[in-house]
């Protein structure tokens, strides 16, 4: 494949937890990564949407990441954070279960999805990324919130 | 000595003396024997002296002088304040208005002072002149090609276009320039590029040019083509179209004379714009202000906003930790502070808004010059100058109101011989009114003229084309006169022929649509106009009343709520399964909040008394059914973002003072959806 180079083939991540599993967005994309706080509820949206959240003086939404990719719910915890992330001028939260960590991954490392999985919520999922024993679910986050092409893909 | 750095503080302290001066001399008019008044046009009209000496603009301290001559002799009774000193003292007014924009915009016109200079020095004598023709400066300004731009006309011959130097007039007392100018350039954007602007479009975007302005345009498109898009926009008075050689004897012999003198003059203009710039760039053009303010850039403003809410959400932390560790001492020192950072936050959040009044204090000044020049007698009703908008809404609302005020001036208002003919007080009357109603700003320019014939309004309207017979058949009176407001429909022509406004109605539904608001209009023949303007409260505080529903914390508009009132469950009766509670004799319909809002309910006690909270929108009314009623704040509306836009019933979100997020409610969606 390509020549191996430092900056060009890879990528910083922020991975974090859903359940068991092991997630990962881009660190670029991501702007902070808050405690839990107050969430207030907004009525008339989607389920996915747990509500409106006050970040310094302003409101942004936050998305229940869990309920988006239909994964089984589970109670907030103490390691519960809301990852505030910002796509095309939309700046927004992640609820995810915890952050465990910054790291890099190679390019070549990461499979395109189509090879891993079939099923559901394959429209939300970029790449799997492959580190030692670990598998990370790397998220298209244009089509979670939907500003992708297709609102709707569940 | 090195002045620059006091320009941004010179031009600032001019304008509010101007604008003082404004006012005091409306006064003056009213009341020509008040010496105070007097002596305060004096003392304003001597700082400005003063300042513009020190500075050196000598034009500006030399006409205040003579000004001050004359009013010094007003003020020791040597001379009687007769209308026609007091018109020729408000002209010189105008004049300093304009050298002082001057000086601001780095503008290199010259003003010829000295017929006023005159008129000011046979008025002190006690003789009176006629002379109503304001000198107009002559406008003369080219386009100086760069080497790269007359090589991409060269180039762009080669490709069969062609290059075209546009020179448009817009109609003298034009407003909304910078809209016009926008249009012309769109216009001209879809026949081919354009090159060059002059002034810069910038410059033409914050009205920074006379009346007329120049475009290079490269074009496919034959010359008269370029001519008729141009005069196919309103209030435009000329257009002149040359075919531009680049590099040109022609065209250079042309501009020749014209940039020697930006030449002499570009260096000192240069060193002033700077300054100006840097003093104007927070402010853009806000024009005049009274009382003393200083500036600061928006930007500031909500970082200090975010600052302060960041503030109090640690404050609550800190609460937290007090009680959760008993500590007394902690406790008690964060009661203070709570004080502190609640009074902070509010004072915050009220920096950003400005009252209304500080656009409308300069109406009764125009309406005053323009009743006079027309031969009317017009008295200006204004109301509600204390309702407060957001800043930027506030620099951008100016032009469209003086725009319906002339209207309803010049085509609304008759001539006192009319008016006494029709059984009406000689005296018209025009009321500005600017309201809160619910999550809006109103702004209402209302008078008692002659109103809007639709008849004649469709008929322009077909002939020029805009509808069809069919369309207009369809059409009741209020969609006819709605017509005013279609692009096209306004020209000189209409003015005359109809009965009504038509200049540039265009051009301020633009500016209010472009602010997210709507204009609407309502008139009734020989009864009047109303035209009403709808700003949406964006950043805009407001008073609510929270409101509380199982554990959700909701905010109401106190604009459109009539009351509160207990009842119990035996009240609400039931019309065709519509819950309704009589209230005074009117049958009112219940909304359960709980139930449209999907609240999740904890617990099924059934509460004996329930709150209403009576609210209204227009003429009707609706009771909200709610669990507890927490109590009366003043919010700040936030915006939910895209991603929750278009959300019915819930107008927008605020912060309450624990950094908790209230939804406001959508009170007129609410009762549509019933």
């Amino acid at each position: 494949m390509a020549e191996k180079t430092y900056s060009g083939n890879e990528v910083q991540l922020v991975v974090f937890k859903l359940g068991r599993e092991e997630y990962g967005v881009s660190i670029l994309q991501v702007q902070e990564i808050k405690r839990m706080t107050d969430i207030t509820r907004v009525p008339h949206t989607p389920d996915y949407i747990t509500g409106v959240i006050n970040l310094r003086g302003s409101v942004l939404p936050v998305i229940d990441l869990k309920n988006r990719l239909n994964l089984p719910p589970q109670d907030h915890t103490d390691n519960t954070r809301i990852i505030i992330i910002k796509i095309d001028e939309i700046v927004l939260g992640m609820l995810v279960d915890a952050v465990s960590e910054v790291l890099a991954i190679d390019q070549t490392n990461i499979e395109s999805p189509d090879s891993v999985v079939g099923g559901i919520a394959a429209n939300f999922i970029s790449g799997v990324g492959k580190l030692d024993n670990r598998l990370l679910i790397l998220l298209n986050l244009e089509m979670i919130i939907g500003v992708g092409q297709d609102t709707k893909a569940v | 000595m090195d002045t620059n750095q006091y320009m941004g503080m010179f031009l600032e302290e001019s304008r509010e003396h101007l604008q003082t001066l404004n006012s005091c001399l409306l006064e003056l008019e009213n009341d020509p024997e008040s010496l105070s008044v007097l002596d305060e046009i004096f003392r304003s009209a001597h700082t400005i002296k003063g300042m513009s000496a020190t500075m050196g603009f000598t034009t500006i301290a030399e006409l205040t002088h003579e000004m001050e001559n004359v009013l010094d002799l007003l003020r020791k009774n040597q001379l009687k304040a007769t209308p026609d000193i007091i018109d020729t003292v408000f002209k010189c007014v105008d004049t300093l208005e304009q050298l002082v924009e001057n000086v601001a915009s780095g503008n290199d016109l010259v003003l010829d002072i000295k017929p006023l200079i005159d008129k000011l020095n046979l008025v002190a004598k006690g003789e009176v002149t006629i002379q109503t023709n304001s000198e107009t400066t002559p406008q003369v300004s080219s386009i100086v090609l760069s080497d790269t731009e007359a090589s991409i006309i060269k180039s762009a011959k080669d490709t069969g276009m062609q290059a075209f130097e546009i020179k448009v007039s817009l109609r003298e007392g034009c407003l909304l320039k910078s809209a016009r100018s926008y249009m012309v350039i769109s216009a001209l954007e879809e026949l081919g590029d354009i090159i060059k602007t002059v002034p810069s479009t910038e410059d033409l975007e914050k009205e920074k040019f006379a009346f007329s302005f120049e475009v290079l345009l490269l074009t496919a498109a034959e010359a008269a083509k370029v001519h008729q898009t141009v005069l196919s926009i309103s209030e435009v008075d000329k257009a002149e179209v040359l075919v531009c050689e680049a590099p040109s004897v022609n065209y250079i012999e042309t501009s020749k004379v014209i940039s020697d003198t930006v030449n002499i003059e570009n260096n000192s203009v240069a060193k002033v714009e700077k300054n100006a710039t840097a003093a104007q760039a927070s402010s853009a053009d806000k024009k005049i202000k009274s009382g003393q303010s200083v500036r600061v850039d928006i930007d500031k403003l909500d970082s200090l906003l975010n600052l302060v809410g960041e503030l109090v959400i640690n404050k609550t932390r800190l609460e937290q930790i007090g009680i959760t560790h008993r500590l007394a001492d902690l406790v008690e020192t964060i009661e203070q502070m709570d004080r502190v950072t609640t009074d902070l936050q509010s004072v915050v959040m009220k920096v950003r808004m400005v009252p209304v009044g500080q656009v409308f204090n300069r109406f009764p000044r125009m309406v005053r010059d323009l009743s006079r020049d027309l031969n009317k007698e017009v008295n200006l009703i204004i109301q509600g100058e204390e309702t407060e908008l957001d800043r930027t809404v506030i620099d951008e609302i100016g032009d469209p109101l003086v725009h319906l005020l002339r209207n309803s001036i010049d085509h609304g208002i008759e001539k006192p011989n009319e008016r006494q003919a029709k059984g009406k007080n000689p005296i018209g009357e025009i009321r500005l009114i600017a309201r809160h109603e619910g999550n809006n700003v109103i702004i209402i320019v209302e008078d008692d003229g002659k109103g809007i014939n639709s008849d004649v309004i469709k008929n322009k309207a077909l002939q020029k084309g805009l509808i069809t017979q069919a369309e207009a058949d369809k059409m009741d009176a209020n969609d006819a006169v709605r017509l005013v407001f279609l692009p096209g429909f306004s020209t000189a022509e209409v003015v005359t022929d109809v009965s009504g406004r038509g200049v540039g109605m265009d051009a301020v539904k633009n500016k209010i649509e472009s602010l997210g608001g709507m204009v609407d209009v309502e008139t009734k023949l020989n009864e009047g106009s109303k035209f009403k303007i709808r700003l949406p409260l964006t950043l805009a505080i407001i008073q609510a009343l929270l409101v509380k529903v199982s554990q959700e914390i909701y905010a109401i508009p106190l604009g459109s709520i009539d009351s509160t009132i207990s009842v119990t469950t035996e009240d609400i009766k039931t019309i065709q399964n519509q819950e309704v509670i009589l209230l005074r004799g009117q049958i009112i319909p219940i909304i359960r909040l709980a139930n449209k809002l999907n609240v999740p309910q904890k617990g099924n006690d059934s509460q004996e008394e329930l709150f209403v909270v009576v609210v209204h929108m227009g003429e009707h009314r609706a009771g909200i059914i709610v669990d507890n009623l927490i109590g009366q704040q003043e919010i700040v509306i936030k915006s939910l973002g895209k991603l929750l836009a278009g959300i019915k019933v819930i107008a927008g979100a605020t912060i309450l003072g624990n950094g908790q997020v209230a939804l406001i409610l959508d009170v007129g969606a609410l009762m549509q959806y019933n």
